[in-house]
Formats: structure tokens, sequence, C-alpha cells
């Protein structure tokens, strides 16, 4: 079976290495990236099923990097997954960019992230 | 000098910005062990975590709402509280083998409140009353979530049967007095500090509300109460 290959955008390095930890014992490729441009530097050379990303960032906030990721025409149907430690009151503000699905971290357990995955990977 | 700007820094804020912080090592130890594996004692762990986590997001939701005067309201059904609840605690009930019983009338009603808050509010008390079922040597143990029509309005409430988990105004009232000067405000109904049942107070204070006690048959209480609203009645 072919590998599904994940973009993960999420700048702590701990819950980074569990999602890609247990991604993998679920036959998919993360590649990580800590930052806003690192991930778009990513996006650009690669191919991705779907993109995870926190909205909590360093130096950029990950709505800027929404927006910029869903300007590049090929890049723009990519599914992508917020899941975040930002709790968010409408969770449907950002649907216009390619976001699918909207995670609250404390909610979600790596299961839930997993599923989340397989349902709009399968989708798209 | 910078120090002495910062020497009157308010205890509450500086707990705000603590309690957002908790939250990521908590997650990061949440994952963790889900990666370890799903033996009883990793799940307890996760359910031990996301309880936490819970707590620290009610104190957030409470301390951001508390001194806001205008709080967004909208017409929400009290029996989709109660079993949003119920849902939300059953694994913590399980833990503590505690059987959850849900009490809401079969016809749709709507009162005008804050959906997360009173959920949230309710759910820190229902955690309460699970976890001080368990300290009582009893087999049968169960807590009923009860939603109901009263004279004013409605009632969203967590009961249980248990003679010795009675609360009575006067020990709430005294609780309440006790809150941050004793480690255990509440004597008697939980080992801890019983933070949850403070914690739901400050999140109904958005609401101009509070926790009361009461009785339902044999059954007692504490109980949040709601404003019925006429809006979508007619549909």
């Amino acid at each position: 079976m072919k590998s599904k290959s994940i973009l993960l955008l999420e700048p702590d390095k701990s819950i980074a290495t569990s999602v890609k930890d247990y991604l993998a014992l679920n036959q998919y490729v993360t590649t990580q990236a800590h930052t806003a441009e690192e991930a778009i530097a990513l996006a650009d050379k690669g191919t991705y099923s779907c993109i995870v990303m926190e909205l909590v960032l360093g130096a950029h906030s990950g709505i800027e990097f929404l927006h910029e990721f869903h300007s590049y025409g090929d890049l723009a149907k990519v599914p992508v997954i917020i899941f975040t430690s930002q709790l968010m009151q409408n969770n449907n503000a950002f649907n216009n960019l390619g976001v699918k699905e909207y995670l609250y971290k404390p909610n979600t357990s790596l299961l839930k992230l997993l599923e989340s995955i397989n349902k709009h990977v399968n989708n798209s | 000098m910078a120090l002495r700007q910062h020497d009157k820094l308010d205890a509450s804020a500086l707990f705000y910005t603590l309690a957002e912080d908790l939250k990521t090592p908590l997650v990061r130890m949440a994952y963790k062990a889900e990666l370890v594996g799903h033996d009883k004692n990793i799940s307890d762990i996760r359910l031990n975590i996301r309880t936490t986590l819970e707590l620290l997001d009610a104190y957030l939701l409470g301390a951001k709402n508390a001194s806001q005067t205008n709080l967004v309201l909208e017409p929400v059904s009290p029996s989709a509280i109660a079993s949003d609840a119920a849902y939300g605690l059953k694994d913590f009930a399980k833990d503590f083998s505690c059987n959850l019983i849900v009490d809401v009338p079969h016809n749709s009603s709507f009162a005008l409140t804050h959906r997360a808050i009173v959920l949230a509010a309710l759910s820190a008390i229902g955690k309460v009353f699970i976890e001080a079922q368990s300290a009582i040597a009893s087999t049968k143990k169960s807590v009923t979530i009860a939603s109901y029509k009263t004279q004013n309005g409605y009632s969203l409430g967590i009961f249980c049967a248990e003679e010795s988990l009675v609360i009575n105004k006067k020990q709430l009232e005294r609780a309440r007095s006790q809150v941050g000067i004793a480690s255990r405000p509440f004597v008697g109904l939980t080992n801890g500090a019983s933070s949850q049942l403070f914690v739901a107070e400050q999140l109904l204070q958005g609401l101009q509300t509070s926790i009361r006690t009461a009785r339902r048959g044999k059954l007692s209480g504490l109980v949040i109460d709601l404003i019925p609203t006429a809006q979508l009645t007619l549909v």
C-alpha cells in the first residue's frame, strides 16, 4: 500500500514527534515544519495528501500561512486540518481557505486526529 | 527598575496566564501516553489528563467571562445541555464506577443563556458529585443529571441519593467563604479542594447567576437556574 504524505506544521517539538510517530504506525509519512516559512518551502517542493497545522505559531500566525498557502493554485485543493491549542468560538471561520476540520488539541486524541485525516484524505 | 514595576502583579491575572501554560505539558503527556498503549493504566492516565485540561479550560472560560457585561446569549435547550454533559461525563463516571442517569423532559423547551458556560459549569459540578460518590462505601453509586421546569424558568442540576452528600444552603455559603483560605473549603464532599464547584460558580458569574441547593424527590443536589425564552417555541 502506497504511503500517504502529511505536512505537519507544529511548533511544539514534543507534540510534533508524537503525531509523526502515531501517523507512522498507520502508514502515513509525515514531514514536519516548525514554522510557517518552513511549511511554505516544503509545500512548494513536495506533494501532500493533507496539511495538519497549528494556528498558534511563533513569528507568524497560522492564519497568515493559510492565506498564503491557499493562494497557490495547485495547493489550494489539499485538505487542511487545523489542530490547535487555540479555543475558537467559530469552528467554520476558515472554511473558505480549504480548512476541512477544526480540532482543539486538549479535546482531541491522536486517534481522533487520525480518523479526521483518514476521512479527508479519502475524500480528496 | 523593571522588577519594581511588576511587584504588584495581579494574582488572578498571573494564574490565568499560568493556567494557559499548564495545558501544553498536559497535552504532550496525553499524546505520549497514547503512543505507549491502550491498557487500563494508560487509559486512566489519559482520563486524568483530560479531566485536568477540562478543569483548566473551564477556569479560563469563567475567568475570561466573569467581568463581561455583554455576553451573547441565545436560545438553548436545557435538555440538550444535560444530555451533552452526560455524554462528556460518561468516561469519568465509568472510571469512578458511578452510574449516570439522565432525567430530561421529552418536550423541547428553550432558555436564554450561554451554552458553553452552562455546559462547562454543569460538567464541573457533575465531576464533583461523581468523585464524591467514590468515597462512599455503598455499592450502588449513581448521579442524576436533570433538566426540569420550575416556577421561574428552568433548572439544570446534578443530584444524588446519598444522604451523606446532601449539601444544604449553609454548607454551600460556608464553603464559598473558605475559597482561597482553606485547603478543603468543602469538607466531607471530596478528598480535594472541590475546585470544580467554585470554577462552576465563576463561570456562572458571567450569567449573573450562581449555583443553589435543591431537592428533587429523594435526591438532593446543586442546580443552575435558567431564564426561559419564547424564541423558537412557535416553530
